[in-house]
């Protein structure tokens, strides 16, 4: 399924209204603000229809699944929302994520579970707000794509660290860009490792640099990290760093509409995560110029990638860090 | 004392909405503890053990309570069996702290709940040495041992 999907379920005391963009969205945040309520609303209205006295608006169908048999239930439903509440301990299995993986339903996971597994994104991770009329809103929120920055007026940030998620082609580049600048850019060789090596560099200027697209699985605990650093740690987290260049427009840039609304165009049954989906996208428009042919597996940026120009073109989408 | 599990333990109970269902005492409802919880957490008033006024759901029985507060029911009255903990948001942080002021018990956490900025004492029962006592050090032990679960 790929699009926006929206959702209303009203009864007469509740009333929710939020959209899903992409496969995995979770819901999470303090208790008795009505996470379970619509939970149990969806799934009455999945047993007795409209004579539940509940109504849900949705051009497709929208499913509540629970139980030890949740995978025999998920393989029998496509193209549809599926909703699961925190009760379920499925949602951090392995099993779980190979189910995701690939399939063409959105997923709605009610839960504040560590999931490293599913590649959530930073931007669809919300909260329950509002009275009878419920919305969701974002958890973590950017300027530019720094997230939770205390404040706007401290941008842009000046590292004296950068640490990448990854430890290659992103790497690279920020290696390349940190060079000349006095700055130490260290890779974290995963984006579990982040949070661990953060106390190495206590009291330093830290910019952390990581795929939003797929890290929702450790910004909890990197904000309550920035949280406690007085300032002096930062977090930049565009979709990927195949992103940040193609929105450069280093690139080919005639795909934009696949770049600014990829919504519409990441099937979540070909794509896990957007951050594949962006690597397809620019592996795919480089790949008539051999001087810009991105590698599918990352693992050596071209030279026309780190020149100089080339360089000042990709930070001009960076207006959070001063580098 | 608050004793925590990252991860998961044997003989635990994940689903605390279910354990709550089968097995709450309406005596339990009405105590002290209760009224406040459910007023704090819920922004609902206790009438009798089986009639909870809130504002956006009317009149409610205690199984509509939210999971949050079913769980620190239950650490209240199972202090020897090991609830989990994240079904409680971060507002239910400062009520387990109070809690565990007055009685030891175990809980399981699958994410690094938000304890505060005060001081506190956190047995970490992965490593049965180690007490935290702030949110920096609950998170490095957090980070530890849930990854480590993980992987």
């Amino acid at each position: 399924m790929k699009g926006i999907i929206s959702v209303t379920v009203k009864d007469s005391r509740n009333s929710y209204k939020f959209e899903l963009k992409r496969n995995i969205t979770v819901l999470t945040g303090e208790s008795g603000r009505g996470k379970t309520t619509l939970y149990e609303m969806i799934s009455d209205y999945n047993r007795f229809g409209k004579s539940s006295g509940i109504k849900i608006a949705c051009n497709v169908d929208v499913i509540a699944v629970d139980g030890i048999d949740w995978k025999e239930k998920i393989s029998e439903i496509s193209n549809s929302v599926i909703i699961i509440d925190e009760d379920n301990s499925f949602v951090r299995t392995a099993e779980f994520a190979e189910t995701v993986k690939h399939n063409s339903n959105y997923f709605l996971l009610i839960t504040r579970a560590y999931l490293e597994q599913l590649p959530v994104s930073v931007d669809e991770i919300y909260e329950v707000t509002g009275n009878k009329n419920k919305k969701f809103d974002r958890v973590y929120t950017d300027i530019n794509k720094m997230y939770n920055a205390p404040n706007a007026k401290k941008l842009p940030f000046k590292p004296e660290v950068i640490i990448t998620e990854d430890s290659k082609s992103g790497n690279q580049f920020f290696s390349a860009v940190a060079a000349g600048h006095n700055i130490q850019c260290i890779s974290a060789n995963g984006k579990s490792n982040i949070v661990k090596i953060l106390k190495e560099y206590k009291s330093r200027k830290v910019l952390i640099i990581a795929d939003g697209a797929a890290f929702g699985s450790e910004i909890r605990d990197v904000i309550n990290k920035q949280k406690l650093s007085s300032g002096n740690i930062a977090v930049f987290l565009p979709e990927s760093f195949e992103w940040l260049i193609l929105k450069s427009g280093l690139v080919n840039d005639t795909e934009w509409e696949k770049i600014v609304f990829p919504e519409n165009y990441a099937d979540s049954e070909l794509y896990f995560s957007w951050e594949r989906y962006f690597t397809d996208l620019l592996v795919s428009v480089t790949s008539d110029e051999e001087y810009k042919k991105y590698p599918r597996n990352k693992s050596k940026l071209p030279a026309f990638y780190i020149h100089e120009k080339s360089i000042e073109q990709i930070r001009k989408n960076m207006t959070g860090v001063d580098l | 004392m608050l004793r925590v599990y990252f991860g998961d333990r044997e003989n635990s109970v994940y689903n605390t909405s279910v354990f709550f269902r089968h097995s709450y005492k309406d005596s339990w409802i009405t105590e002290d503890f209760t009224r406040e919880i459910v007023a704090d957490i819920d922004k609902s008033q206790v009438i009798s053990s089986s009639s909870i006024v809130s504002p956006v759901l009317g009149n409610i029985s205690p199984l509509q309570l939210s999971g949050g507060v079913k769980a620190l029911v239950l650490m209240k009255h199972y202090p020897g069996k090991i609830f989990n903990a994240s079904n409680c948001g971060d507002n239910c942080a400062r009520w387990i702290l109070k809690l565990a002021e007055e009685q030891n018990f175990t809980v399981c956490l699958y994410h690094i709940m938000d304890f505060g900025s005060g001081e506190f004492d956190i047995r970490i029962m992965n490593d049965r040495k180690l007490i935290v006592h702030n949110m920096d050090e609950f998170i490095d032990a957090g980070v530890k041992y849930l990854r480590e679960v993980q992987s």
